[in-house]
């Protein structure tokens, strides 16, 4: 499946802000100082195991379901 | 007056706390914030801050040099006193025990229990958090990380220094000086607060993807499949035994949102480098180029207090290597010149704490106007 990882950054971020669009930013800045590259993302990407347990692991902290 | 400074060189502690009692104390205060050399006695110190606001809460730490609006120091005391009117409602808490554990949630507790707030639901319009560290931890990273999973709310700062000895550094409060521990602050600050971010580098095309790192010990191993020294070199153009010297002026940069977030290097390890901060492996860092410091902040204050009408006063936490690099240049006067007018101290950190851990940056916390 393709394009996993960037629905799941979009679901953290959606999340964590809660309707809260000024703090997008920051949420974003976050998950890319915990090693994920957001931006390097699209609909297309090919589905990384690594990082998609990355972001499982960084949902968890952030106490989020995805 | 809503937020005043003050200054003294006075190296006897209790005649410098006299003098800056003199100038701050207002029966308004409800926060002092303070930041001294380590040359200074930190417990005598902290004691005579304790006797000259007694009912206040007092935090701050020890520097690599010290900020206050048309001036930089050393050896020096700055303090700054924010009335009721900026800040209506603070509290403070340290979390300790840094180097070996994570108590950033038993800190938390106690934050929300002040505020009879969950963390995570606190306005992060009207509540910013201050964090200085004890800048010789290594613990900036996991506290930073695990602060920004637990709450939106902005937590700037710094993280402590003892004016280039790293031997210890000392954060404070409520008069009494502390190792190995962080203090959290927070903040309802009703009028509204900014946050500068700057640091003076030009992104250049010249990608480092971290394909190895020692995430613990802050080591990069290898950058694009290669050893991280001969990678480094070789995108500069350089030999490799001269990238030492090039490291104040070429570190690199993390992008996020379209900014550098600054990782130092520190100093080379065989092929290894060594960083200021936490690598994670997976990271594409770009190398960055120097600007000029001085053209660049001032761009950045101005551009802010035009956007939010001015301010009543900054918090500058600026690191010790841009201090360093402003002193070779010449440019220390031409840099607190930029604040003169603005109600302003801070300090030369061993870093800076902005979402992060982040390096050769300034981070200033702007109190907005109030009427």
């Amino acid at each position: 499946m393709v394009g996993q990882i960037k629905e799941m950054i979009e679901k953290i971020v959606e999340q964590k802000c809660a309707g809260n669009d000024i703090i997008k930013s920051s949420i974003k800045v976050k998950i890319i100082l915990k090693g994920v590259m957001v931006d390097n993302y699209t609909t297309i990407s090919e589905d990384n195991p690594e990082i998609i347990e990355k972001l499982k692991s960084i949902a968890k902290d952030m106490d989020i379901s995805i | 007056m809503a937020i005043k400074t003050a200054y003294s060189s006075n190296k006897n502690e209790k005649e410098a706390v006299i003098e800056l009692k003199q100038k701050i104390y207002d029966n308004n205060n409800k926060l002092i914030i303070f930041f001294a050399s380590s040359s200074f006695n930190q417990k005598k110190l902290n004691s005579e801050m304790l006797k000259a606001f007694p009912r206040t809460t007092i935090i701050g730490c020890s520097t690599a040099g010290e900020l206050v609006s048309s001036k930089m120091l050393v050896n020096s005391i700055v303090a700054m006193s924010i009335s009721k009117d900026i800040v209506d409602d603070v509290k403070a808490v340290l979390v300790d025990n840094i180097k070996e554990q994570n108590n950033v949630k038993k800190a938390f507790l106690a934050l929300e229990k002040y505020y009879n707030i969950k963390m995570g639901e606190m306005d992060p319009a009207k509540h910013v958090g201050i964090i200085l560290t004890d800048g010789l931890s290594g613990a900036e990273e996991k506290l930073m990380e695990t602060i920004g999973d637990l709450t939106n709310i902005t937590f700037i700062g710094g993280a402590a220094g003892d004016d280039l000895k790293f031997k210890q550094t000392f954060v404070y409060l409520d008069g009494i000086s502390y190792s190995n521990t962080a203090v959290l602050a927070v903040m309802h600050v009703p009028k509204g607060f900014d946050v500068i971010k700057t640091q003076s580098f030009d992104v250049l095309k010249k990608k480092l993807v971290v394909t190895k790192a020692d995430e613990k010990n802050r080591q990069v191993l290898e950058f694009n499949n290669k050893p991280a020294v001969e990678e480094y070199a070789r995108q500069l153009g350089i030999k490799s035994d001269k990238i030492a010297d090039v490291f104040m002026h070429n570190p690199v940069g993390l992008m996020a949102e379209k900014e550098p977030y600054v990782r130092s290097p520190q100093k080379v390890l065989d092929t290894k480098i060594c960083f200021y901060c936490n690598i994670k492996e997976g990271s594409d860092l770009f190398i960055l180029a120097s600007r000029d410091i001085v053209k660049d902040t001032k761009k950045a204050v101005e551009t802010k207090l035009k956007a939010i009408n001015g301010c009543e006063g900054m918090i500058n936490f600026h690191c010790i290597l841009r201090t360093l690099e402003l002193n070779q240049k010449k440019q220390s006067k031409k840099y607190a010149k930029i604040f003169e007018k603005i109600p302003m101290i801070g300090f030369s950190t061993y870093g800076e704490e902005y979402v992060g851990h982040i390096n050769q940056t300034s981070t200033i916390l702007v109190f907005k106007r109030i009427g």
